[in-house]
């Protein structure tokens, strides 16, 4: 086993850990859904919530999964609804 | 070579841990029955999950500094070099012995470990050294049980250390990486 192989499992052993713990923040859908909305945003930090949801990496997500991580990741403090809750759009704060 | 050093010097990290938080330990007990955070045990059983009995001689130069430092510890036990030697052999026969029991959890072997296994097996190299440091010295059941917890806090505590340590570099990158 390389070196790196070892760390990797090391790793994963304290990442599960961390979950464990009830430390991590996201899951891996939520990620997922920051990741689009960060990529559809650009260089801005706004954005629709419909791009977002028809962005690849998301595609396989159903509709009510992606909204109730959208509303995660707004509890979470790393999205924001711009202007009201309706609108669809989002602002990206971190 | 890297993979020689890295594991060394994670070694000596753990004993400068342990006299970095000694103070914590003389503040709960006093005198000879200090509680010290025996980090460098839990690395031992780190090293001893990932590299089986490569890792006596990894942590061989981090043992040696153990016992010219652990000799300036008053309220310590003595530990010979001798001892020294028992605790780096233990961990790695904990986990071979654990196998032979059907309980495999090395790294190479076992098809995965939990961190709790870790935890598991340092308990039980850690009531092994325990034993060896209070007989060494003349029983004395309540050194037995400074010295067990000591070690075992000392396996938990580096995985809490490495946990925070890869939580911060994981969190110190932009969250889109």
């Amino acid at each position: 086993m390389f070196r790196s192989t070892k760390i990797a499992s090391l790793r994963n052993l304290l990442f599960e850990m961390e979950q464990e713990l009830g430390l991590v923040e996201l899951s891996d859908v939520q990620r997922d859904v920051y990741y689009a909305a960060r990529m559809t945003a650009g260089t801005g930090d706004t954005v629709q919530g419909e791009d977002v949801r028809h962005h690849p990496l998301i595609a396989r997500i159903s509709r009510p999964t992606f909204y109730r991580a959208v509303k995660d990741l707004i509890e979470a403090g790393y999205i924001s609804h711009i202007d009201s809750v309706r609108s669809g759009r989002y602002r990206l704060l971190r | 070579m890297i993979q020689t050093l890295g594991a060394s010097a994670f070694s000596v990290c753990g004993l400068a841990l342990m006299l970095l938080l000694a103070p914590l330990g003389t503040m709960v007990l006093v005198g000879p029955l200090a509680l010290y955070i025996y980090f460098p045990h839990g690395c031992r059983v780190i090293l001893a999950w990932m590299y089986g009995t490569r890792s006596i001689v990894l942590a061989a130069p981090a043992a040696a500094a153990e016992v010219y430092v652990l000799s300036h510890f008053e309220s310590l036990l003595p530990t010979s070099p001798l001892l020294i030697i028992a605790f780096l052999l233990v961990p790695s026969l904990c986990f071979l012995l654990a196998a032979l029991f059907g309980y495999e959890r090395r790294l190479d072997r076992a098809h995965r470990t939990n961190w709790r296994d870790i935890a598991l097996i340092g308990a039980a190299s850690a009531a092994v050294n325990a034993t060896a440091i209070t007989f060494a010295n003349g029983w004395n059941g309540a050194v037995w049980a400074i010295w067990f917890a000591g070690n075992v806090l000392g396996v938990i505590g580096i995985l809490v250390v490495l946990m925070l340590g890869f939580r911060l570099m994981r969190q110190s990158r932009p969250p889109w990486l």
